[in-house]
């Protein structure tokens, strides 16, 4: 009889950090360099009344152009303002922060206030913030609940043994080590991200950030349908069989209601719905996606 | 077949009844022994398949979606319901694919922007891709002993 128990695969931490390191230095030789006409600020406001020749960027401040420049302007995280007069050469984009053109620019106007509504939804989770109830957003956050539970109820269905694995994993000490874990994750993302927009060509970076993003998301639905399945277990732990609160799939569903309700408070619900976020990503990673042995509990009879 | 409402007291004598039941003979369970042993079952995974168990969730999917549904439709009601209909399919297609379609055309200028903004400070970039294939190490490193716990399980059952 071959004795297959024995010929493990072998470890792949080696492989995977020199692939990690080749990854790095292939990008960093691709890194397209830095110009010299190019005018970059960091946190502080930037007001343009000559010529520049190459591009403005400002990170965390806000840029007036009453001259001209040449190249592309580029505001993270302030305004941007072009008063008459004023020239871009290229594209004006402008990111978390207003943009106001009464001048020229040659290119493309991109300010992302589409993109803001959604991080409005997604981060800043409560409708009733800012005093005043807004009956379209709170509608739209429930609307994202119940999309979350269905992708949740989709995987208890189709991946139940992984689900009831990694939920059965949770306890208080798992829970601090997903936790650290969901944030280094977050964070290595984000840092990733930067770096893909940086050093390579648009379009690479766009899929690279597309399949990252995808990535987190998925481990955010898994986890979090794991830590509502536990949270439910706990909830309904008096269900018996033949209740109908009885199974994972109802565990699933009772145990989002808090969570998913909390979110709605103002101030308290972003700070538990993104800490249960970097929980479920972490208890995503810590579980790898529920591929240990399913932890079974016994009700007593 | 004789019953018994007498406890089985100790796992000794569990294991007795259970020897008989195997050798044939009709053993003396328990009255409701069967059933507080089906009852004692946990949630099997292939039990997810069955419709039973959806009641619960159907219901709270149904009331999200639907007071969703009555809340994104309360302020738009005075319109009508054909344009309250549409200004509701509109929200939600602006909220949900707009944004990507805004992220995809503003990658290249974004990229642009932290190529400079890196470049404006010497080994920025270098350091950034060090902390960031740091952390992704560290998250392989995090999957490992979940990956080698299954592979041991799965070599055990083997």
């Amino acid at each position: 009889m071959p004795r297959r128990a024995e010929r493990g695969r072998p470890n792949r931490a080696p492989g995977a950090s020199a692939a990690l390191a080749a990854l790095a230095a292939l990008l960093l030789l691709s890194a397209p360099p830095a110009r010299a006409e190019d005018v970059v600020s960091f946190g502080k406001p930037l007001t343009v009344s000559g010529d520049v020749d190459g591009s403005v960027v400002s990170i965390d401040g806000s840029v007036t152009v009453t001259g001209r420049v040449r190249g592309d302007l580029v505001v993270l995280g302030g305004d941007a303002a072009v008063p008459e007069g004023g020239r871009v050469g290229g594209d004006l984009l402008v990111v978390g922060g207003s943009g106001t053109v009464a001048g020229s620019v040659a290119g493309r106007v991109l300010t992302v206030s589409a993109l803001e509504a959604a991080f409005l939804a997604e981060i800043r989770t409560s409708p009733l913030q800012g005093g005043g109830i807004s009956l379209l957003l709170a509608a739209f956050r429930l609307l994202l609940l119940a999309f979350w539970l269905a992708g949740g109820l989709a995987l208890v269905r189709w991946k139940p043994r992984r689900i009831q694995s990694a939920a059965g994993a949770i306890s208080a000490g798992e829970l601090a080590i997903a936790a650290v874990l969901g944030l280094s994750a977050v964070l290595s993302g984000i840092l990733l991200a930067t770096f893909f927009l940086a050093a390579l060509p648009s379009q690479a970076a766009v899929v690279l950030i597309g399949l990252l993003a995808s990535s987190v998301v998925g481990a955010k639905l898994f986890g979090l349908a794991a830590l509502f399945v536990a949270a439910g277990r706990v909830m309904n732990a008096g269900a018996r069989r033949g209740s109908a609160l009885f199974g994972d799939p109802a565990a699933l569903a009772v145990g989002l209601l808090p969570f998913g309700l909390a979110s709605l408070v103002p101030v308290v619900g972003p700070l538990v719905w993104g800490a249960v976020s970097l929980l479920g990503i972490g208890l995503s990673i810590r579980t790898a996606f529920g591929s240990g042995d399913p932890v079974v509990t016994v009700a007593r009879a | 077949m004789e019953k018994t409402t007498r406890q089985p007291r100790t796992d000794e004598e569990i294991e007795l009844l259970l020897d008989r039941g195997v050798e044939g003979d009709q053993p003396a369970l328990p009255e409701g022994f069967a059933d507080r042993v089906r009852g004692a079952c946990p949630f099997a995974p292939w039990e997810a398949r069955q419709r039973r168990f959806w009641k619960v969730p159907a219901l709270v999917l149904g009331a999200l979606s639907g007071s969703a549904f009555l809340l994104g439709m309360a302020p738009l009601f005075r319109l009508g319901p054909e344009t309250a209909l549409r200004v509701w399919a509109q929200l939600l297609a602006v909220s949900m694919i707009r944004p990507a379609v805004v992220a995809v055309e503003a990658a290249p200028l974004a990229g642009r922007a932290a190529s400079r903004a890196l470049g404006a400070s010497p080994g920025s970039l270098p350091l950034l891709a060090a902390c960031a294939a740091l952390g992704l190490a560290a998250m392989v490193f995090a999957l490992l002993p979940a990956l080698r716990r299954r592979r041991a399980s799965d070599a055990a059952a083997r």
